[in-house]
């Protein structure tokens, strides 16, 4: 049974391009009594931007750090192309963590406070040693243009810096392993109107001149139409609704939705 | 006119020198109606909304120079006694997080109680309120405290506390930010609901232009201490005029959007301590010209009530003939 | 700054400064006997008096500094190290390691300390070593818990789950990331440790079992001048009144320190 998953995944990989399959899954936190994320399936496919939307405690973190394994699960399995991140060794795992980052939403918490931003990307380096000892510096400013800060950011402190700033050093991080998936934890929600606008055309960017695949978290609407290819919809631990963004907008099925959407302060 | 700023400027103390968060806005708010006050994270909206009625604390900073008249008074020449009488009644606060605003020990009728007017009788008066706000569920539960509730009912009771004795202006500092989607839209309607009713004169300030668009008649941006455009909030949608303003209204997130890249604004926002000489948007904007960093521009109208203050005038030509660099 | 921290500073400072360069500072060898000169008071030639077998005693106090400041440094670096370690294996580790550490920090907190150094030092042999070891040993439960605490909030922040996704192991987060980041409230504990440990050596050393003579700490100078107490005042005054100063520095730095650190 298992072996056929494990196969079948591979397959699915192999010929339709599923990056990312996820089974099943289920947390639940024994202080709430409540299943944060309730029996979850659904697949990310290479190269497009999903969608995931969502009020405040509906499970739409939890579920993005099951999907890195920054939390264990109670039940289910993520497949990566094809490989079951519940059952590889340790070292294949961490090969495998270099594929897959994150992007945190607060960008207060998201950095060491203690740590300088240079440092903040080499330490990405001394991890992997992907970059030589003498190359390093200039990796890290190469990456820190990328994301349009540069070498002047090298020794400042995250205090230094604004809420804007900080998010894209946090996009640097995870660029600096060079991976294919990312997951934005609404990476622009507490950012202001006109510095979400720049973080999302960056994103945009990357995500089109790298191919890379996002999974993006967001509670705004706007922003998961400007953004993304899919959608799925999100409420109480459970996805109730997923489709492609015009679908999904055009014609809810799901009453959640519909009430999302005119709630939503939509143009 | 029931509120009428003038050249009202605030100065916040810091290390070395006092910096001027709010350098001279003017502002009227008549009976009855909605002004929106936008503006980013660190441009002075929040502090001037205090400044209305002297919330800031001393130690923080002080009002410099302007007039605040509200009701045909100078607030600004009030004695505290005086001021008491105002703050709190005539002209009430709603913040944004709702549940640091209530205080945890009492209950829901025991802090809408303090709120209340002498003449009242407190049961009446509270239920009255209670069913105003959409809060009927509780009338009932005189023993309900604050974690109870959830965020929106929290709000709900803030809003609650805020009309309770009567007053002419509210005083909104992002009242809805802390909160769900579709809480957010239930809160904008009873605010709408108790506007239209009691005719209210309104205060909503907020970084969120699609909220301030959706129910304010009036709206007016800051940047940098200063208003830099503002009039009958259908104009500023249409025809934004102040580079600015077209870049946030171009910043705002749709679903027509689908993976274009946004037409943003460059840069980031001045710190008060190193404000550019000229027109303070002038290093970020894609329109400038170099007259524009010689002197501020002053507000100047455009039409209809609507003004700007930028030296150009920023047609639909020029914005599309103006190549945006995606400074992201 | 505050001027009390400042104050506190300068006290701690000023009583390193004496130790470090006691041979420079002291004007006589400290256990130089001179039997013609016993229980002078001070004058200027012995500017704190001598004691009953005619040694300097402000040589003595001097030397004795580096004694008291040794054994504080030393008995609070390591209780600080190991209650740095547990804490912070409790905190991030949770579960088991948790309940473990956090049960046999109750159980230590039991014991009456000074009771139990006295109990232990009764079996071994007083020496300078075994002092600073015992009240080490005895005194890192606090520095634990404050580390388990802080680490129980750090490690729900989202920066130690940016590292978890880089691939960063358990030790480089424990090491370069929590520890860091947790120190402000264990640094003031450090600083009020240090006093305590020189009170509790001060109070061994006072009843015999602490530094051994000849050589000189503040606690047995102290403890010699109380069998002289009438006829030489100033064998428990200056030591008494260094004790004092000394702890009252370290309490007043740590307070500062609180106060600039966890608002």
């Amino acid at each position: 049974m298992y072996q056929n998953n494990q196969r079948g995944a591979a397959l699915r990989y192999s010929n339709k391009m599923e990056l990312l399959i996820i089974d099943n899954l289920r947390k639940g936190f024994k202080k709430h009594k409540v299943r944060a994320v309730d029996d979850v399936s659904f697949s990310v496919f290479k190269g497009e931007v999903l969608g995931l939307v969502g009020e405040s405690g509906c499970g739409k973190s939890t579920l993005a750090k099951l999907v890195l394994r920054l939390l264990g699960a109670d039940k289910g399995s993520i497949f990566y192309k094809g490989k079951d991140l519940f059952n590889i060794s340790h070292n294949d795992m961490r090969k495998t963590r270099k594929d897959l980052q994150i992007i945190f939403q607060d960008p207060y918490a998201s950095l060491d406070p203690r740590m300088k931003i240079g440092k903040v990307i080499e330490e990405v380096y001394d991890i992997y040693k992907n970059v030589s000892e003498n190359n390093r510096k200039s990796k890290t400013i190469e990456l820190l243009e990328t994301v349009g800060l540069g070498e002047t950011y090298l020794n400042r402190l995250p205090s230094e810096l604004s809420g804007g700033e900080r998010q894209r050093v946090g996009i640097a991080r995870a660029l600096a392993t060079d991976p294919e998936f990312i997951i934005c934890d609404e990476p622009v929600s507490s950012l202001d109107i006109s510095v979400q606008a720049q973080i999302l055309n960056l994103l945009i960017e990357l995500q089109k001149r790298k191919n890379l695949t996002y999974l993006f978290i967001s509670h705004d609407l706007g922003v998961i139409g400007s953004i993304c290819d899919r959608v799925m919809v999100m409420q109480s631990g459970k996805l109730i609704e997923s489709g492609s963004c015009e679908n999904v907008f055009k014609n809810p099925q799901h009453q959640y939705t519909k009430t999302l959407l005119e709630s939503a302060l939509l143009r | 006119m029931l509120l009428h700023i003038k050249n009202l400027k605030i100065n916040y103390k810091s290390d070395n020198r006092p910096v001027e968060v709010v350098r001279g806005i003017d502002l009227d708010i008549d009976k009855g109606e909605c002004v929106g006050l936008i503006g980013e994270s660190g441009c002075g909206k929040t502090t001037a909304g205090l400044g209305i009625t002297k919330l800031i604390p001393e130690r923080k900073g002080n009002i410099s120079a302007g007039e605040i008249l509200f009701e045909g008074r100078d607030v600004l020449k009030l004695t505290s006694e005086e001021l008491r009488c105002i703050r709190g009644k005539k002209i009430s606060y709603v913040f944004q997080e709702p549940f640091s605003s209530l205080n945890p020990v009492f209950t829901i009728y025991e802090q809408m109680r303090e709120s209340l007017e002498e003449k009242d009788n407190p049961d009446s008066r509270i239920a009255e309120i209670l069913k105003s706000v959409g809060l009927e569920k509780i009338i009932d539960r005189k023993n309900i405290y604050p974690h109870e509730l959830s965020g929106g009912m929290q709000q709900r009771a803030m809003i609650g506390m805020a009309i309770a004795p009567r007053p002419n202006l509210l005083v909104l500092d992002e009242p809805t930010t802390a909160l769900d989607v579709t809480v957010q839209r239930q809160i904008l309607d009873l605010i709408m609901e108790l506007k239209n009713k009691m005719s209210l004169a309104i205060l909503f300030i907020s970084h969120d232009l699609r909220i301030v668009f959706n129910i304010a008649d009036k709206v007016a941006i800051m940047y940098a201490g200063k208003i830099i455009e503002c009039g009958p909030k259908e104009k500023i949608v249409s025809s934004p005029a102040h580079p600015y303003t077209i870049g946030l209204i171009d910043s705002i997130p749709s679903l027509k959007h689908r993976k274009k890249l946004f037409n943003a604004i460059g840069g980031r926002a001045p710190l008060f301590s190193e404000l550019p000489e000229g027109c303070k948007f002038y290093p970020r904007c894609r329109f400038r010209i170099d007259k524009c960093s010689e002197k501020e521009p002053e507000l100047k109208d455009v039409s209809g009530g609507q003004a700007s203050r930028c030296i150009r005038t920023i047609s639909a030509e020029l914005r599309s003939a103006t190549p945006i660099k995606w400074n992201y | 700054m505050n001027k009390l921290t400042l104050f506190g500073l300068g006290i701690v400072g000023f009583f390193i400064i004496v130790a470090i360069f006691a041979p420079v500072i002291a004007p006589y060898n400290p256990g130089q006997i001179d039997i013609e000169n016993i229980l002078t008071p001070p004058s200027s030639s012995h500017i704190f008096g001598t004691d009953s077998l005619g040694r300097d005693l402000f040589s003595r106090m001097v030397y004795g500094s580096r004694i008291s400041l040794m054994v504080g440094f030393i008995a609070v670096g390591i209780a600080g190290l190991i209650g740095i370690a547990l804490g912070a294996i409790a905190g991030y580790y949770g579960k088991w390691a948790d309940t473990v550490i956090m049960r046999f920090i109750d159980i230590m907190l039991c014991f009456p300390t000074f009771f139990l150094i006295l109990a232990v030092i009764a079996l071994l042999e007083p020496s300078i070593i075994n002092i600073m070891v015992i009240i080490g040993v005895t005194s890192w439960m606090g520095m634990a818990r404050l580390m388990r605490a802080e680490i129980l909030s750090l490690k729900e922040r989202d920066f130690i789950y940016a590292e978890k996704a880089i691939g960063a192991s358990d030790l480089r987060i424990i090491a370069r990331h929590l520890i860091p980041n947790a120190m402000a409230p264990v640094l003031v504990s450090v600083t009020l440790g240090i006093a305590g440990a020189i009170l509790v050596e001060s109070g061994l050393s006072f009843l015999g079992i602490g530094v051994q003579p000849p050589t000189p700490s503040w606690g047995n100078i102290l403890s010699e001048g109380k069998a002289v107490m009438g006829a030489g005042w100033w064998m428990m005054l200056f030591p008494g009144l260094s004790i004092f100063i000394t702890v009252l520095g370290y309490n007043l730095l740590g307070e500062g320190i609180r106060e600039k650190l966890l608002k």
